[in-house]
C-alpha cells in the first residue's frame, strides 16, 4: 500500500489543507491487524520520516489521515496509529455543499445582525448630545406673559 | 511595460477612439485595500469608497496658487466609483508648471521621504506592472469660464476609452516626465500648465496613484479642468502633501484635513485628530490635519440648493464643481453623515462628502458659506452644482443664484449603485421643494402634516401681553402700590381701591360699574424662553375687558396661541456601525419641562433627531415633539411628550376675591367709623364722586358720615359681602396663581438632550477569524474558499458517499466551524 507522509502545519479544522511536497512516500506500507478505516494502523519500516511526519495520505483510499501516534516494533518497523481527517479526505464534495452559512469570516458578514458571541462588558458607555439651548431666557426679555379676558382696545 | 498616448479632444462627440489596452496581461483580480482610517468618525459607516475634493490656495495674491487639488470622479462603468485625486501647482510667469509624478513605492516612502530623488518618475504611462493589480483607464475635461461663471463644455469618455479626433483641440503631450498641455479654446491657445499629482494607498505596500491636470488659464479666463483616471477597483484615500513653496518641489507637509469647531461654539464632542462636532452641529474641517473618509459607492443627488447650504454633486462633470468666491467653509451638519471641506480660496471647489451605510437613506450634507468680503475681486455669486433634471445620467452645473437656491435644505439622497438592478432610470427626477406628499399609493393623511399650525382665534374674546420684569414690575404696582404692605396713604389706597371696584381703574374720572381689573386677569406666566419672536414689533398699553380703559402698563401682544419652538436637529452617531448600535443600546431624550422619552434606536440611530416644542400659552401646556426622516424623506414622530412649560406667578397671598374682599372691609371700617354707608351706596350701584373723593378722600368719607346717602351700616355690611361673593368669582376665573410647576422648574437644562447608553463590547481583532461574524447567508463553501473560519448550521450532507461515521464528523466540524 502507497502512503505518503507529510508534515502537515495547518489546523485540523483547515478544510482543503496545505501540505506542501510529500515528505516520502513508500508502497510497501501495510495495515496492522484488524484496523478501522477511520482510525486505521499501517505497519511501516521505521525510518525517521515516519516519526517525524504527521499526517498521511493514503491514495488507495483515497482518505488522508492524521497520524495520532507511532509505535516502535522490534525488527525496525513501527505502527503509525492514524485518524482520518474527514474534512481533506472529503474536500470536493464539502467545497460544492450548498450550506447555510451561519458564521463566517469572509466579506459576507452582515454586521447588523445581532451577534450574541461578542464579549459584553457589564458596564454601559453614555454619550450625551446636546441641542441649543433655548430656555435659557433672562427676564429682562419677554417672558412674562399677561393673560386678560378681553383687551381689544376700541378706537 | 505598459503604454498609452492619448490625444483628447474637447469635441463633445467622439468620433473615434483609440487607446492602449492598458489592462493587458493585467491581473484582474481586485486589489481589496485596507482603507487608511485614522480616525472615527461618529455616526458614519466608514464603506468601502471615499473621496473628497477640495482646492487650497496658499498664495495670498490668489493668483498664482500653489496648493493641492482633491477632486472626486465617479466612473460607473468602470466599477471603480470614487477615487482622490490630488494635483500640486506651482506658481511661475506661466502660471502653472510641474511635473508629472507617479509614484511607485510605499506611502511611507513618499511620506517620509525628503528628497525628489526617492520618487520615481516614471515615464508617463509606462506604469510597472505591480502598482495596478487591476484598474481601469479614462478620462475627462472641461472648461469653465471664470468671467462667465459658466461651465463651458465637459466631457467623460467611457472607461477604458480615450477619446482622440485628429482635430487635436487640446493637445497632451509627455514628455519625460512632465506634462505639457496645449488648449486651444474659442480662437485663443494657451500652452503651459502641468500638473503632477498622485495619491496612495499604503496599507497593501503598493503604490497606487492616478492623475489629475487642473490648468487656469488667467489670461484667457478660461479654466480648464482635465482629469486623467488610473485607478485601481478600489481607491483609498491616503495623505497628500502639500508643496511647501512657490517654486517647484515636492510636498513637505502634509495636507489632509481637521475638524475644528467654529468661533465661539461649544464643543459637546471631539474626538482624535481634530474632529469636532459642535453644538450647533457645525463643523469645520481645516487643513493640517489626517483623516480618511470613505464613501459608499453610490450615486447621489441634491435636487435643490440653498444660499446657505451648498454642496456639489458627487459625479463625473467635475468642472461643474466650483464654487465661487467662498472664502471659508463649515460644514453643517445634517443626516446621518458627513464630511466636508475646507479652505479659503479664490476658487473653491467646494466638494462634497457623503457617507451613508444604510442603503437608500437620506443622507444631508451641506457647506455653509460665508460670504466676506471677496479677497480676490470676484462676484458675490455663488454657483453651485446641481442635478440634472432631465433624467440624463450625465450630472451638470447649473448656475443658480442666491435668490433662486434659498431654502433649500433637502437631503442628499443616496442610490445604491451597487444594486445588480440599478438603472439610472431609478434616479427619480427633480421633485419641487414644499411639503412631501403621501407615497404613489397612499392616502394623504398618513403622513404627518406640517402647515395649520397656528391658530389665534382665541383672541377675539382675550389678549395675551409679554413684559419684561420692568413692565411687570409696573404692574404690580399699579395693582398694589404701597397699599399692601400698610405703608401707603389714604390716596394710594383709594385708587387701589377704584381699581378693584372700577372699571376705569386708570382713570380717576371713570364711573364706577361694578366690575374689577383682576376678573379680567387669567393667568400671569413666566416662560423660561424669550417670546419676543411670538410677538407684535410695537409695544401697546394693557387693556381689560371692553378694551375702553388701557392701563398705564405697556406690554407686547402675543400673535398667536400656540407656537412652535424648534430645538434644532441633532445627528445620533453609530458608535460601532454594526448591530451593537442598535442592540443592548437605549436612547434617552431628555426634554425640559416634559420629562423623558425612550426612543427606538432603530428608529434614530444613525439619523438625525429634530425636536420640536408646541406650546400653548394660555395654559402654558407644551408638547414635545422628537422627528426624524423617513427612508423616503418623510417627516415621522418617534416620540412625543407633553410637559408644562411655564410657572404661574402669585398675584396674591390668597385668592384675588379675598383680598378685594379685604379691602371693601377696609373701607367699610373706615366708613363705619364716620357712620357712612358709601358702600350701601356702591352696592345699589349709586354713583359717587370719585374725583372728590380722591382730592380729599378724608372729606368725602366725612361727607358720608354724615348721613348724606343716608343707608345703614348693616347695608354697607351686606354690600360688603356681596362685593366680596362678587369679587370670588375672580378666584375662578384668576386663581391664586401660585400653583404650578414654579419657576424652581427652571433650574431644569436649558436644552433638550439626548443620552445615549450602550454597551461596551471586548472584540477583539482575531475575533472574526476566531468565532466568525454573523453571516447568515447561503452559498456554495466553494464561493467562500479562502475566506477563513465558517460555520454552518443544520448542514444537510446528501450527496456524500462517504462511510456514516464520516458524514456525522463532516457534519459535526462544519457545523462547529472550520476553515475554508
Amino acid at each position: 500500500m502507497t502512503i505518503s507522509f507529510y508534515n502537515m502545519q495547518d489546523d485540523n479544522r483547515v478544510v482543503n489543507k496545505n501540505l506542501g511536497n510529500a515528505v516520502h512516500t513508500i508502497s510497501n506500507a501495510q495495515v496492522y491487524r484488524d484496523t478501522s478505516i477511520m482510525s486505521p494502523q499501517f505497519l511501516v519500516d521505521y525510518a525517521g520520516y515516519v516519526v517525524n511526519s504527521n499526517y498521511v495520505h493514503v491514495p488507495a483510499w483515497n482518505r488522508y489521515y492524521y497520524v495520532t501516534d507511532v509505535t516502535a516494533m522490534p525488527g525496525g518497523r513501527a505502527v503509525m496509529h492514524c485518524r482520518e481527517d474527514v474534512l481533506m479526505s472529503n474536500k470536493d464534495a464539502i467545497m460544492n455543499l450548498d450550506a447555510y452559512v451561519l458564521r463566517t469570516e469572509s466579506d459576507t458578514i452582515n454586521r447588523l445582525i445581532v451577534d450574541s458571541k461578542v464579549p459584553t462588558q457589564a458596564n454601559r458607555h453614555c454619550k450625551t448630545i446636546a441641542y441649543s439651548p433655548i430656555f435659557n431666557a433672562l427676564d429682562t426679555n419677554y417672558v412674562y406673559l399677561l393673560t386678560v379676558v378681553g383687551g381689544v382696545q376700541r378706537s | 511595460m505598459i503604454t498609452a498616448d492619448f490625444y483628447p479632444t474637447i469635441q463633445t462627440e467622439a468620433t473615434d477612439v483609440e487607446y492602449t489596452d492598458l489592462i493587458e496581461n493585467l491581473d484582474n483580480s481586485v486589489d481589496m485595500f485596507k482603507p487608511y482610517v485614522m480616525g472615527y468618525l461618529p455616526g458614519t459607516y466608514i464603506p468601502d469608497h471615499f473621496f473628497v475634493s477640495a482646492y487650497e490656495a496658499t498664495d495670498a495674491a490668489g493668483m498664482e496658487n500653489d496648493g493641492v487639488i482633491f477632486r472626486p470622479v465617479y466612473n460607473k462603468a468602470a466599477n471603480f466609483p470614487w477615487f482622490f485625486t490630488a494635483c500640486r501647482k506651482t506658481s511661475t510667469m506661466d502660471r502653472r508648471a510641474g511635473k508629472l509624478l507617479f509614484l511607485d513605492g510605499a506611502w511611507s516612502d513618499f511620506n517620509n521621504s525628503t528628497s525628489e530623488n526617492d520618487y520615481q518618475l516614471l515615464n508617463g504611462f509606462n506604469i510597472s506592472l505591480n502598482a495596478f493589480r487591476s484598474f481601469t483607464f479614462s478620462f475627462q475635461y472641461g472648461i469653465y469660464d471664470n468671467t462667465r461663471n459658466t461651465n463651458m463644455r465637459s466631457m467623460t469618455t467611457a472607461a477604458n476609452q480615450v477619446t482622440v479626433t485628429t482635430a487635436n483641440l487640446i493637445d497632451f503631450l509627455y514628455n519625460d516626465g512632465t506634462v505639457n498641455l496645449t488648449i486651444t479654446h474659442n480662437g485663443y491657445t494657451s500652452s503651459s500648465s502641468v500638473l503632477s499629482l498622485h495619491a496612495s494607498d499604503f496599507d497593501s505596500g503598493m503604490a497606487h496613484f492616478l492623475l489629475t491636470l487642473h490648468h487656469v488659464n488667467t489670461d484667457q479666463d478660461c479654466e480648464i479642468d482635465i482629469h486623467i483616471i488610473i485607478a485601481n477597483f478600489r481607491w483609498t484615500i491616503s495623505r497628500i502633501k502639500n508643496e511647501g513653496g512657490s517654486s517647484f518641489g515636492y510636498p513637505n507637509e502634509s495636507v489632509a484635513f481637521q475638524w475644528e469647531t467654529t468661533d465661539g461654539v461649544h464643543v459637546v464632542s471631539s474626538l482624535n485628530n481634530g474632529y469636532s462636532i459642535t453644538s450647533d452641529g457645525y463643523i469645520t474641517i481645516r487643513k493640517d490635519s489626517s483623516r480618511i473618509y470613505e464613501i459608499e459607492s453610490g450615486i447621489y443627488k441634491k435636487t435643490i440648493l440653498d444660499t446657505v447650504y451648498v454642496g456639489c454633486g458627487l459625479d463625473g462633470d467635475i468642472p461643474g464643481s466650483f464654487i465661487r468666491n467662498a472664502p471659508t467653509y463649515s460644514l453643517l451638519l445634517r443626516k446621518n453623515f458627513v464630511v466636508q471641506v475646507i479652505g479659503v480660496t479664490r476658487i473653491a471647489v467646494v466638494p462634497l462628502l457623503m457617507i451613508n451605510d444604510l442603503k437608500n437613506t437620506l443622507c444631508f450634507i451641506g457647506v455653509r458659506i460665508t460670504e466676506t468680503n471677496p479677497p480676490y475681486g470676484f462676484s458675490d455669486d455663488v454657483y453651485v452644482p446641481h442635478y440634472k433634471t432631465d433624467d440624463s445620467p450625465n450630472f451638470d452645473l447649473l448656475n443658480g443664484d442666491l435668490d433662486t437656491i434659498e431654502n433649500d435644505l433637502r437631503p442628499w439622497q443616496m442610490y445604491n449603485i451597487n444594486n445588480n438592478d440599478f438603472t439610472w432610470d431609478d434616479i427619480p427626477p427633480y421633485v419641487p421643494p414644499g411639503p412631501p406628499g403621501p407615497p404613489e399609493g397612499e392616502e394623504s393623511g398618513d403622513r404627518i402634516p406640517n402647515n395649520g399650525r397656528y391658530f389665534s382665534g382665541a383672541y377675539n374674546f382675550i389678549t395675551q401681553y409679554a413684559m419684561t420684569r420692568q413692565q411687570l414690575g409696573q404692574f404690580g404696582n399699579l395693582l398694589w402700590t404701597s397699599w399692601a404692605d400698610g405703608q401707603g396713604t389714604i390716596t394710594d389706597m383709594w385708587k387701589n381701591f377704584k381699581m378693584f371696584i372700577s372699571a376705569d381703574p386708570a382713570s380717576d374720572t371713570g364711573s364706577i360699574d361694578i366690575a374689577s381689573v383682576m376678573d379680567f386677569i387669567l393667568s400671569l406666566q413666566v416662560f423660561p424662553f424669550d417670546l419676543s419672536s411670538l410677538l407684535h414689533t410695537d409695544s401697546s398699553n394693557v387693556c381689560i375687558g371692553t378694551g375702553q380703559y388701557p392701563l398705564a402698563v405697556s406690554g407686547k401682544k402675543l400673535l398667536t396661541i400656540n407656537h412652535i419652538l424648534d430645538c434644532g436637529t441633532m445627528a445620533i452617531p453609530r458608535p460601532y456601525s454594526d448591530f451593537r448600535d442598535y442592540e443592548n443600546m437605549t436612547i434617552t431624550a431628555y426634554l425640559p419641562y416634559c420629562g423623558s422619552v425612550e426612543l427606538n434606536p432603530g428608529d434614530v440611530v444613525g439619523r438625525s433627531v429634530g425636536i420640536e416644542y408646541s406650546v400653548d400659552t394660555l395654559s402654558g401646556s407644551c408638547t414635545a415633539v422628537l422627528t426624524v426622516y423617513d427612508d423616503e424623506g418623510y417627516l415621522y414622530n418617534v416620540g412625543m411628550i407633553n410637559g408644562q412649560i411655564s410657572a404661574s406667578i402669585p398675584m396674591t397671598a390668597t385668592n384675588s376675591g379675598q383680598i378685594r374682599a379685604q379691602r371693601i372691609s377696609d373701607v367699610a371700617s373706615l366708613a363705619g367709623l364716620a357712620g357712612n354707608t358709601f358702600l350701601g351706596n356702591i352696592a345699589q350701584g349709586s354713583s359717587i364722586n370719585p374725583s372728590g373723593v380722591d382730592s380729599n378722600p378724608i372729606g368725602a368719607i366725612s361727607s358720608l358720615a354724615t348721613g348724606t346717602v343716608g343707608h345703614s351700616f348693616n347695608s354697607a355690611i351686606s354690600a360688603q359681602q356681596m362685593f366680596a361673593n362678587r369679587f370670588s368669582r375672580g378666584a375662578i376665573s384668576c386663581p391664586t396663581l401660585a400653583g404650578g410647576n414654579g419657576i424652581a422648574a427652571f433650574y431644569q437644562p436649558a436644552c433638550p438632550y439626548i443620552q445615549m447608553r450602550y454597551g461596551l463590547y471586548q472584540k477583539p481583532a482575531n475575533y472574526d477569524h476566531s468565532v466568525g461574524g454573523v453571516s447568515a447567508s447561503s452559498n456554495p463553501l466553494s464561493s467562500y474558499a479562502g475566506s477563513g473560519f465558517t460555520v454552518c448550521e443544520n448542514v444537510d450532507i446528501s450527496g456524500f458517499t462517504c462511510h456514516e461515521e464520516e458524514r456525522s464528523a463532516i457534519k459535526a466540524l462544519l457545523e462547529s466551524g472550520v476553515y475554508l
